[in-house]
């Protein structure tokens, strides 16, 4: 199994290594990072980082470190039995939100992560655990108010802005509490209402759906999918008034698959 | 075609002109009503479905004076003034309801959105 960093963040494919129980070693290059993770039955039971930012003995740091490869480079999944160690007894979820941290406290400005994180769009909500899974792990206010925040209504500007965090660590935060599977995407999304009412019936469209959420008091920036169910509804009416009922359903239709 | 059957046609042709254009105008009213629904903005839906009632008013004073057996054409004259009076009115209203809701299409026509 490989990839490149760009299609998948390494601290996203190490949890789903860990969390599907497969053996192998996850080897990172990114240039300027280089290592391997080796995992017996998801277990992380060696790490190794030949080259790093902040080179380090203790594993858990070094694992760290090998997670800020995020920009670029390639991943390889060697399904071969490493080395037979002992379990480091290391948090993946835990060890993902520290690398999170040390983005923001140590290298902001240095290290992206906007490739890496979902569309403004997109509605998040607290993931499940799964069945059996014990999880004993440190987390700080911010991100604990954050993942708090995706309740599976709001999009992801209106949950960034109501923690009061600065958007661009909120963001990198965000980049950790995904990789570490906290948050996951709803099958929803909130589209563009506008630009799909604007393909269909032009500039009319456009008028009829900021006068529909004028009427039904929505902020655009800050719909969250009740407000978008409601405006749906009204927008229904409202095209079929204009258009005919056939019609209006069609772009209904249209809007509703870009939820998805 | 004799003379009175000349006369009787156009005669039918202009009630039924009328009838025609006070329903045409009346859709025209139903439309811009919805645009009112939708926009709660004025679209003076009342008086496009409204003026056009002239225009009926004169169809059916055409009907009476051509139907009726009226001798005095005074009378006949009166009617026929008061007819045109009526369609005269009338198209003036519609032309000041439709100016004025053209005025709204185009503006929406226009609507580049909120932001």
């Amino acid at each position: 199994m490989q990839g490149t960093i760009n299609s998948i963040s390494i601290a996203g494919m190490l949890r789903l290594l860990c969390s599907y129980g497969k053996t192998g070693s996850l080897m990172v290059n990114s240039g300027k990072i280089k290592g391997s993770i080796d995992i017996i039955d998801g277990e992380v039971t060696g790490v190794v980082a030949e080259k790093c930012l902040n080179p380090t003995q203790n594993k858990k740091d070094a694992l760290v470190q090998l997670l800020l490869a995020i920009e670029e480079g390639s991943f390889y999944f060697e399904e071969k039995p490493p080395a037979p160690n002992k379990p480091l007894g290391i948090s993946i979820e835990e060890v993902i939100l520290e690398s999170a941290r040390e983005i923001y406290e140590k290298y902001y400005g240095q290290i992206s992560v906007k490739d890496m994180i979902f569309p403004e769009n997109e509605v998040l909500k607290m993931a499940r655990l799964g069945k059996g899974k014990v999880l004993t792990m440190t987390m700080h206010s911010e991100e604990w108010n954050l993942m708090a925040s995706f309740n599976g209504d709001s999009n992801i500007t209106t949950a960034l802005e109501n923690t009061g965090i600065a958007k661009e660590k909120a963001e990198i935060i965000m980049y950790g509490l995904v990789s570490a599977g906290f948050v996951r995407r709803m099958r929803f999304k909130i589209p563009e209402v506008s630009k799909i009412a604007k393909e269909s019936f032009g500039n009319i469209g456009v008028a009829i759906v900021d006068n529909e959420m004028a009427k039904q008091k929505i902020d655009s920036t800050k719909m969250g999918m009740k407000n978008f169910i409601g405006l749906l509804n009204g927008l229904e009416n409202s095209f079929a008034e204009i258009v005919g009922r056939a019609r209006a359903k069609e772009v209904i239709e249209k809007i509703w698959n870009a939820t998805k | 075609m004799t003379e009175q059957m000349i006369q009787a046609y156009t005669n039918t042709a202009a009630i039924l002109s009328g009838i025609l254009f006070w329903a045409g105008f009346l859709v025209f009213g139903f439309i811009a009503k919805r645009y009112n629904t939708v926009f709660n903005k004025s679209t003076f839906h009342g008086l496009l479905m409204t003026a056009p009632s002239g225009i009926l008013i004169y169809s059916m004073l055409m009907i009476v004076k051509f139907t009726m057996v009226i001798k005095d054409p005074a009378i006949n004259n009166m009617l026929q003034l008061t007819a045109y009076a009526f369609l005269l009115v009338s198209a003036l209203l519609c032309l000041f309801g439709i100016s004025k809701f053209s005025g709204l299409l185009s503006s929406l026509l226009k609507y580049e959105g909120s932001k």
